[in-house]
């Protein structure tokens, strides 16, 4: 326990980027006694610096709780879940809020705004909770830098109950990588959408891999998977 | 730090996308902490006055109570000068009976009225101070010298209430009620609100309280000029004497039935202070049970209000979860929130109560009820899993 906090701490000071995270057995169950339903089964899976991968499944096949693990959204998993040398089961709460905010953004498919909030403030979200400081001034300007890239700049004002599902999604993905996460877990992020919108997003995901992220998608979409590098494909939550 | 400032943010959003909600817990918790702050202050006073009467150092307090018959009155007012006479001949008795340590109060409802209360008087000599020491916001105590004057400017102690009615240092011309002229008042000092006395001598209620009142002080030497059969009847059966022996007191009941005067009798303060302190714990056990009922619903309705909300707000606290906040954070936000709501609850207890005793007691109530209100939500939101409720509410 020592010895991993040892190592997020000198990761932390370092400012280290995500290289690799690797998954060892992840099993995943939900309920208790008959009812129990197994999501994960021995998931093994090492993800490189600078992929866009693509997990596809059907419904119900744990391809969504494989991404929340991933994204330390989940921790009631058993096995061993590494992001570079830190066994991420050992950190603690506050320290993977941390990576959260840090390292991971997250798009998922009904976007996740907040409705009675306004463009800039949902985007803004992240930044309340990371440790490096902005003045106001450079955060508007990391704003507009983004939202003008996805062509929402003109939208910072409106709440968000006012956008259409193209606009929302942008928004999303402007929030999710606000702090320059090394890391974007898209779940979905085409599944409330249209052709067009879809492919536009897609496009900007996959501009944003060339940038260097490493983008995970979840979908059931094999269109979508064609932006990837490569697809994990998952069934009754095993990887095959 | 920063983080928490952010959550404050937050926290006054929250509020404000529910003022009405806000508003009736608001006025719910007003009333909890007023009722709160009342029982605070009946048990300090309570309090209070069992420490002032330990003044009477251990000794034993006779209370007079007159059985004088309706007839032997008439009598008695039918032969007024000679009455009057032996009744100052029994005051002098009861004053020169040097084992015997007495006070005396007696108060007189004046014309004037203020905020629609009738203001009163009060006489009282040095003794009654002594015993019962009452605190000045302003101005001064009465010294030895006010109780000798026997012309000239009165000095007087001014009830809190009334206290911009008779402003410090202005001198006013009021009508004596002992001897019914015109005369002038001056005041020397405003008394601390709820300022009171346990009237032994009056069984109907425990306490006297003087925020309606002035006291001016008795100069007792003048009392045997004063040609007044209700004055001297008034002094006579307001005097409460203290003594260890109650010989001393039954001297004054015989000296009276020597002089044909008045039938009276001496109860001692452990049989007043029974009957009072009975009364009192009474009055106190239904302001708490009132309080009970009322906070019990109260809190019901602050508990399943911040449930709601907490329910309400899931989503939105996944969606900060997820951007890096920690459950830390989220719980703060929510403790921001009631907090405030008992901030702005606890101000009419700042202004009715100042910053008393019973303002503190209030405070450290509110911080119990601050407690128990969050126990609820806190552990709903602190045994919630991020995901199960992502696919819950959000159904990823």
């Amino acid at each position: 326990m020592e010895i991993e906090k040892l190592r997020y701490k000198r990761q932390f000071k370092k400012g280290v980027t995500i290289l690799m995270i690797t998954l060892k057995n992840i099993s995943r169950a939900y309920g208790k006694g008959k009812g129990t339903i197994h999501a994960l089964r021995n998931v093994n899976l090492k993800i490189n610096a600078g992929e866009m991968v693509a997990i596809m499944g059907k419904s119900g096949s744990g391809k969504t709780t494989l991404l929340n693990t991933i994204g330390l959204l989940d921790n009631s998993f058993e096995g061993e879940y590494f992001i570079n040398d830190i066994n991420v089961k050992k950190l603690s709460e506050k320290q993977k809020a941390f990576y959260r905010n840090e390292f991971f953004g997250f798009v998922v498919q009904d976007f996740a705004l907040i409705e009675k909030y306004t463009v800039f403030e949902n985007i803004k979200i992240p930044f309340n909770y990371t440790k490096k400081r902005l003045k106001k001034k450079e955060l508007i300007e990391r704003i507009e830098t983004i939202t003008t890239k996805l062509g929402i700049n003109d939208k910072l004002k409106e709440p968000a109950y006012n956008l259409s599902g193209g606009q929302r999604q942008r928004v999303a993905i402007a929030r999710a990588i606000i702090n320059n996460p090394n890391i974007i877990l898209a779940d979905e992020p085409t599944g409330a959408l249209d052709s067009d919108n879809a492919k536009e997003i897609m496009n900007l995901l996959k501009r944003l891999n060339n940038e260097g992220k490493t983008i995970i998608v979840v979908t059931h979409d094999e269109e979508v998977s064609k932006y990837c590098d490569y697809v994990i494909n998952i069934k009754d939550g095993e990887i095959i | 730090m920063i983080h928490i400032l952010g959550q404050f943010k937050y926290a006054l959003k929250d509020i404000s996308a529910n003022k009405l909600s806000y508003s009736i817990l608001c006025l719910q918790m007003i009333v909890v902490l007023l009722l709160t702050g009342f029982v605070s202050l009946q048990l300090i006073n309570a309090n209070n006055y069992n420490k002032s009467l330990e003044k009477l150092d251990g000794k034993q307090a006779y209370i007079s109570i007159d059985k004088t018959t309706a007839e032997k009155i008439s009598y008695l007012l039918n032969n007024e000068q000679e009455s009057i006479e032996k009744m100052k001949e029994l005051y002098l008795f009861m004053r020169n009976n040097s084992k015997t340590r007495y006070y005396t109060i007696i108060s007189y409802l004046m014309p004037e009225k203020h905020n629609g209360r009738q203001v009163v008087e009060y006489i009282a000599n040095e003794e009654f101070f002594d015993i019962f020491n009452q605190e000045v916001i302003a101005g001064r105590k009465f010294i030895s010298k006010d109780f000798e004057i026997k012309n000239g400017t009165i000095p007087i102690l001014v009830g809190y209430n009334l206290k911009d009615k008779y402003q410090l240092n202005n001198i006013y011309e009021i009508t004596d009620s002992i001897t019914g002229e015109t005369q002038k008042y001056k005041v020397v000092g405003i008394l601390k609100l709820n300022s009171s006395f346990v009237d032994l001598n009056n069984q109907q209620t425990n306490f006297t309280y003087f925020n309606d009142g002035y006291i001016r002080p008795l100069n007792e030497n003048m009392i045997v000029t004063y040609n007044d059969f209700s004055v001297l009847d008034m002094v006579i059966n307001n005097t409460v004497f203290i003594s260890n022996n109650e010989l001393d007191v039954n001297s004054i009941k015989n000296k009276s039935d020597e002089l044909g005067l008045f039938s009276l009798e001496f109860i001692t303060l452990d049989e007043s202070l029974k009957i009072i302190k009975e009364r009192e714990k009474q009055l106190i056990v239904y302001e708490i049970i009132i309080l009970s009922i009322i906070l019990i619903f109260s809190l019901m309705g602050i508990i399943s209000a911040l449930l709601e909300m907490v329910s309400k707000n899931m989503p939105e606290y996944y969606i900060h979860l997820k951007c890096g906040a920690t459950h830390f954070l989220i719980i703060s936000r929510i403790i921001i929130q009631i907090s405030l709501v008992m901030i702005i609850s606890y101000i009419p207890v700042i202004v009715i109560f100042k910053f008393s005793l019973a303002t503190l007691y209030t405070f450290i109530f509110t911080l119990i009820i601050i407690f128990f209100t969050l126990i609820f939500p806190v552990w709903k939101l602190k045994n919630s899993d991020i995901s199960d409720n992502l696919r819950k509410e959000l159904q990823f």
